[in-house]
């Protein structure tokens, strides 16, 4: 018996001997026959499967014409992004380029990590910024300086809207110069009760909807569609304005869609149906939600054939007003890296014409170059939703979260928790937002 | 009706309470593991619905299929092995040696020694974690088994938890070995860790759990795709916005089943190791 054990505990040391010896060369990826004097570029980057899939295919593509540099894939999960990629530079081995997503680009910013690419933009002659939505290079740009070049953007503007359910109601699709009015009427005609009761109805139970009309989680548009902002200026930001009356107006007639006007689910009845909203969406429960473009590769999956749906423009506030939040990204150059001409290449590439393409055709993204966004694989692509072309008007309209090297963190701690508090209804909005003001202002004020 | 059937049916309607109590609680431990199983044979638009239904029908077998092909599964796999196996092997032996030492041997500063190894548990991993990179960047073992492995096989907590362990073993019967001439690294190869096995399969099964779902320390010291592992490709699945549901719960199936038998495998002596410790990990 003793035998045995022994034996078992011999038989783990030699795994553990053997793998440390097995262990001595270096993990090699390539199993093409290397160029010695290829110059290495790595490159960190976050992206599901098929995201990762494109990311990867234009890469090596352009690797087979390009012999003098071997590019390093380092493919990272996106919810420890920021940790990784800030631990390599810490522990002094940071990737050349980086993937950055608008908001993490403020954190890498004050980390005073990134490469100016003005000059290079300068000499090239086959590039032009100008070619990308000015809105989304200004974000990437700060004091002269050019950091990131845009890959895509993403406004919150999309209403989602499933056509079968417009048609059963015989209603005109929205249009994208439809109005808050327009909205809240729509939205009460899809949402009924299980008597086919309508919100306005006599004998309505907002206890027992069956189908509801609307679904949006940006309170940002709702407060810049009714002429609010969330600071006085997003590039410098010195006051949180979420405490005026435009503001709260906004989020007053967010929080009524659910406790109010009952055309949109509560948070708690969305915890006690499991549900979220795409699958709400895709059961047809749900007529319309709000959201970015990103919903498309899953909704086209999902849905099939089973029903048409398309996007329309969030609508216009009370006098016209509009305003979107936005997410989106880029790719930018660290200043640690040893060959920035060759990591400039790279760049190009990953921002060029051919992922872009790619990845709009996938509908994931939308391409942040004018150019691909006006083309056959983004406004005039025959795919599911048609209307994609909105969104290249909805880009003059992106506010985005203030640059501030604590927005984030303070974003987190308070405005989500007040914004909790506010959404289910247990505080009054406006008590909720200028408590958010005042502790933001704290913040603001601090050098 | 006697006394002694009134006991005997009081009997009954005790235990039945107790099992009936039991039971809930293990339903509810249980639910979280058959949502996972029963999802990840599930058709993507059904596993929301507004009633709980977990026998999945139509059964989607190629969501296995899917999980397996969207990730080098193979790969994860192989490396997650070797690393949580190296790993707890290593630790079992340095702990068992190291505990040893401090329980039974006698040498100056022994306890002292003892105590400020002890106190390193008190430091955070997040402390130390840019030096250690450094440490492993200047030995050029980044993205090598080696930086998966070594920085995890001395513990701390392994020696702590041996070392009380081994204290509770009778000293006469390493005196009768003494006087029969025995050496010290036989007294500890064929008395004290024979005798230990309850507490040994503890912490290797905590130690092999431990490694086989770590995800931060992998992250951080792997770069490519051939040294990475599987809770690291589990986290494939969840992009920023939006999540594969299936194919992330038939993916942590084949995560979750080793650790499954393992835990199986080893049950008995780990409730036998915390009884006899007080430790759990």
């Amino acid at each position: 018996m003793f035998g045995k054990f022994h034996s078992a505990i011999i038989f783990a040391g030699i795994i553990a001997v053997a793998a440390m010896a097995g262990c001595g060369k270096k993990a090699d990826s390539s199993s093409q026959p290397a160029n010695p004097d290829a110059v290495p570029i790595r490159i960190a980057f976050w992206g599901a499967v098929e995201e990762k899939e494109i990311i990867t295919k234009t890469v090596t593509d352009w690797e087979k014409n390009n012999p003098n540099v071997k590019i390093v894939l380092e493919h990272i999960p996106s919810g420890s992004y920021t940790d990784k990629v800030l631990t390599e530079i810490a522990g002094g081995n940071p990737p050349d380029i980086i993937f950055c997503e608008v908001n993490i680009f403020v954190t890498f910013f004050y980390k005073d990590a990134l490469l100016d690419l003005a000059p290079f933009l300068a000499e090239d002659k086959n590039f032009d910024i100008k070619d990308f939505f000015p809105e989304v290079v200004g974000r990437f740009s700060r004091d002269g300086k050019i950091l990131c070049i845009p890959r895509d953007t993403a406004p919150f503007a999309c209403i989602y809207y499933n056509k079968n359910i417009f048609d059963k109601f015989n209603m005109p699709y929205p249009k994208d110069d439809w109005d808050m009015n327009q909205f809240l009427a729509v939205s009460k005609k899809l949402t009924f009760d299980e008597n086919g009761k309508h919100p306005d109805e006599e004998g309505f139970n907002e206890k027992k909807i069956k189908n509801y009309g609307f679904w949006g989680w940006t309170w940002q548009n709702f407060v810049y569609s009714y002429g609010g902002r969330v600071v006085d200026d997003v590039n410098k930001p010195t006051k949180c304005l979420l405490g005026e009356q435009a503001a709260i107006d906004g989020v007053q007639m967010f929080v009524d869609l659910s406790y109010k006007h009952f055309v949109s689910p509560k948070p708690d009845s969305l915890t006690n149906m499991g549900m979220n909203i795409n699958q709400l969406f895709t059961m047809e429960k749900l007529a319309m939600f709000q959201s970015g473009i990103w919903e498309t590769p899953n909704l086209r999956k999902i849905i099939g054939n089973k029903f048409a749906w398309d996007v329309a423009m969030f609508p216009k506030g009370p006098g016209g007003k509009r305003g979107f939040g936005t997410g989106g990204s880029g790719y930018a150059i660290l200043k640690t890296c040893k060959y920035p001409k060759e990591a400039w290449e790279v760049v190009k590439c990953l921002a060029g014409s051919t992922g872009q393409e790619m990845l709009a055709d996938t509908g994931l993204a939308q391409p942040a170059n004018r150019k691909i966004a006006e083309g056959k694989f983004w406004a005039a692509s025959p795919k599911a939703p048609l209307n994609k072309k909105m969104l290249n008007q909805a880009v003059q309209y992106v506010l985005y979260d203030p640059f501030h090297p604590l927005w984030r963190e303070a974003s987190d701690k308070y405005i989500g928790q007040q914004m909790d508090l506010i959404i289910h209804n247990n505080i009054p909005v406006k008590d909720g937002l200028e408590k958010i003001a005042s502790k933001i202002n704290a913040i603001l004020e601090k050098k | 009706m006697t006394l002694h059937q009134m006991k005997i049916i009081s009997d009954i309607i005790n235990k039945t309470l107790i099992y009936l109590i039991l039971s809930l609680f293990g339903l509810s431990m249980i639910f979280p593991f058959l949502w996972m199983l029963s999802t990840s044979l599930k058709d993507p638009t059904l596993i929301f619905t507004s009633s709980i239904n977990l026998w999945p029908s139509p059964i989607i077998w190629r969501n296995y299929l899917e999980a397996w092909n969207a990730i080098p599964f193979g790969r994860f796999y192989v490396n997650s092995t070797i690393v949580a196996i190296a790993v707890t092997a290593g630790q079992v032996v340095t702990s068992s040696m190291a505990a040893y030492a401090f329980s039974r041997l006698r040498f100056p500063g022994r306890d002292k020694i003892f105590f400020a190894y002890l106190a390193t548990m008190m430091i955070p991993g997040m402390v130390t974690l840019i030096p250690v990179f450094i440490l492993l960047k200047t030995l050029n073992w980044l993205d090598t088994y080696k930086a998966l492995i070594l920085p995890g096989i001395f513990s701390a907590y392994g020696t702590f938890m041996l070392r009380q362990f081994f204290m509770t073993l009778p000293a006469d019967l390493e005196d009768a070995a003494k006087i029969d001439g025995c050496s010290l690294w036989r007294i500890y190869w064929q008395i004290i860790l024979p005798l230990s096995k309850p507490a040994l399969a503890t912490l290797g099964t905590f130690t092999f759990l431990g490694n086989w779902q770590s995800f931060f320390w992998p992250l951080i010291v792997t770069s490519s795709e051939k040294m990475k592992t599987l809770p690291i490709g589990l986290s494939y699945f969840q992009d920023i916005y939006t999540t594969n549901w299936t194919l992330l719960m038939a993916a942590s199936v084949i995560v979750l089943a080793p650790a499954l038998l393992i835990f199986i495998l080893n049950q008995r002596f780990i409730t036998q190791g915390i009884a006899l410790t007080g430790l759990k990990g």
